[in-house]
């Protein structure tokens, strides 16, 4: 046996080391979280529905949407007048311009996906860490933005932006005098109605978050 | 009841059934997402991902491959695109209590050159990283992972033959270690 192929044989024996997954399987919990996901029962007649296409004209109206999203909030804050304010919101929006916010969304919601999975990975010290809490607090600024926006309109996405609202808002206001409570807070904050998993359903699985 | 059966109720919705797959699959796919992560929430995370992608799209699987093989696709793909996200895998660390063995090992690494190998693997690129873990470390076959993860079984072979030179290469400080 040469020196390459006792490499090799010692690799073998030693890389099972390597990431070693704890002998027990979290099954129940992890299938707590998978349920409220999964595709239920159709009912005769009804037909389930399609998956979008996905083409390079979303890019194009992702773009013109948080160009949408972006005016709108400039609109309210120069508004000279308390009545003009509720006037612009109050105004049903096209059923185009839904499809561009819930675009705008769905991109929101791939960046929040990322920062919360840094979070997460990051222990306890991801909660202080200083760029990790800029982040979170622009993303904090556009959540509320969207929650006034028609993309809200959509009550289970509302649902999703007004607790991504809350983590971030948590993730915020802790600095690294927080105390270990905390951040326990924040993270109870993640795995309650398991934030993750319905932010990861909510986004298409080719989006990078970036 | 078998489990082209199971699909097609699943698939429908049968709750009772996206348990049994469920069940059926959720070591395996544990396994393989905790060793690409390296990390107990994000395995979970990427596990939960890749069930609830798998169940959502169960009506598109034809059956050309097994099931288990369909599975480990989404799981590589879910994971590789998390990791991504995440865009630094956690520092690592090893202490020596938790390297509980399961079973014998002939040989056992010196801590040093395990921790320099641990570190080597995660170097690696994404696509020798996947094929060694789950060739050498999970034991998958050249043709499933061919299967898994869309290649040619040669190009499988050939990316764990430089995954290796790889490694060997990172670890030449130790050269001879292996031998003894």
């Amino acid at each position: 046996m040469n020196d390459d192929e006792k490499f090799d044989a010692w690799l073998k024996d030693v890389a099972g080391d390597y990431n070693r997954p704890p002998a027990t399987v979290p099954r129940e919990a992890m299938w707590e979280a998978i349920i409220p996901s999964l595709p239920v029962a159709t009912p005769v007649g009804v037909s389930p529905l399609r998956p979008v296409h996905r083409t390079r004209w979303i890019s194009l109206a992702a773009a013109a949407a948080v160009l949408v999203v972006v005016s709108y909030q400039v609109g309210r804050r120069n508004a000279t007048t308390e009545e003009a304010a509720p006037a612009v919101a109050s105004a049903p929006a096209p059923r185009a311009d839904l499809a561009l916010y819930a675009k705008a969304a769905e991109q929101h919601l791939g960046r929040a996906d990322a920062l919360l999975t840094s979070v997460r990975s990051s222990g306890t010290t991801g909660t202080t860490d200083p760029s990790l809490q800029l982040w979170a607090r622009e993303l904090l600024s556009d959540t509320r933005l969207l929650l006034d926006s028609p993309a809200a309109s959509d009550a289970a996405r509302q649902r999703l932006l007004q607790d991504l609202e809350l983590t971030l808002a948590q993730i915020v206001q802790l600095s690294a005098a927080s105390t270990p409570d905390d951040q326990r807070m924040v993270e109870r904050s993640l795995q309650r109605g398991e934030l993750l998993t319905r932010i990861r359903t909510a986004v298409p699985s080719n989006y990078s978050g970036t | 009841m078998n489990e082209r059966e199971l699909i097609a109720r699943a698939a429908a919705g049968d709750s009772e059934a996206q348990r049994a797959l469920y069940d059926a699959h959720v070591d395996r796919v544990y396994r393989l997402a905790y060793r690409l992560a390296g990390d107990d929430d994000l395995a979970r995370d990427f596990v939960q991902d890749a069930f609830v992608r798998a169940f959502q799209r169960l009506g598109e699987f034809r059956g050309d491959s097994a099931l288990s093989t369909w599975l480990h696709a989404i799981t590589v793909s879910v994971s590789l695109n998390g990791l991504r996200k995440v865009k630094r895998l956690r520092s690592r660390e090893f202490p020596l209590e938790d390297a509980e063995m399961i079973g014998t090992t002939p040989r056992r690494a010196d801590p040093d050159l395990r921790q320099r190998l641990h570190a080597a693997i995660d170097n690696l690129p994404p696509g020798y990283r996947t094929v060694f873990v789950m060739h050498d470390v999970e034991g998958f076959t050249h043709e499933e992972i061919a299967h898994s993860l869309g290649i040619q079984p040669g190009t499988s072979k050939a990316q764990l033959f430089r995954a290796r030179a790889k490694l060997r290469h990172a670890l030449a400080d130790f050269a001879g270690a292996w031998s003894a």
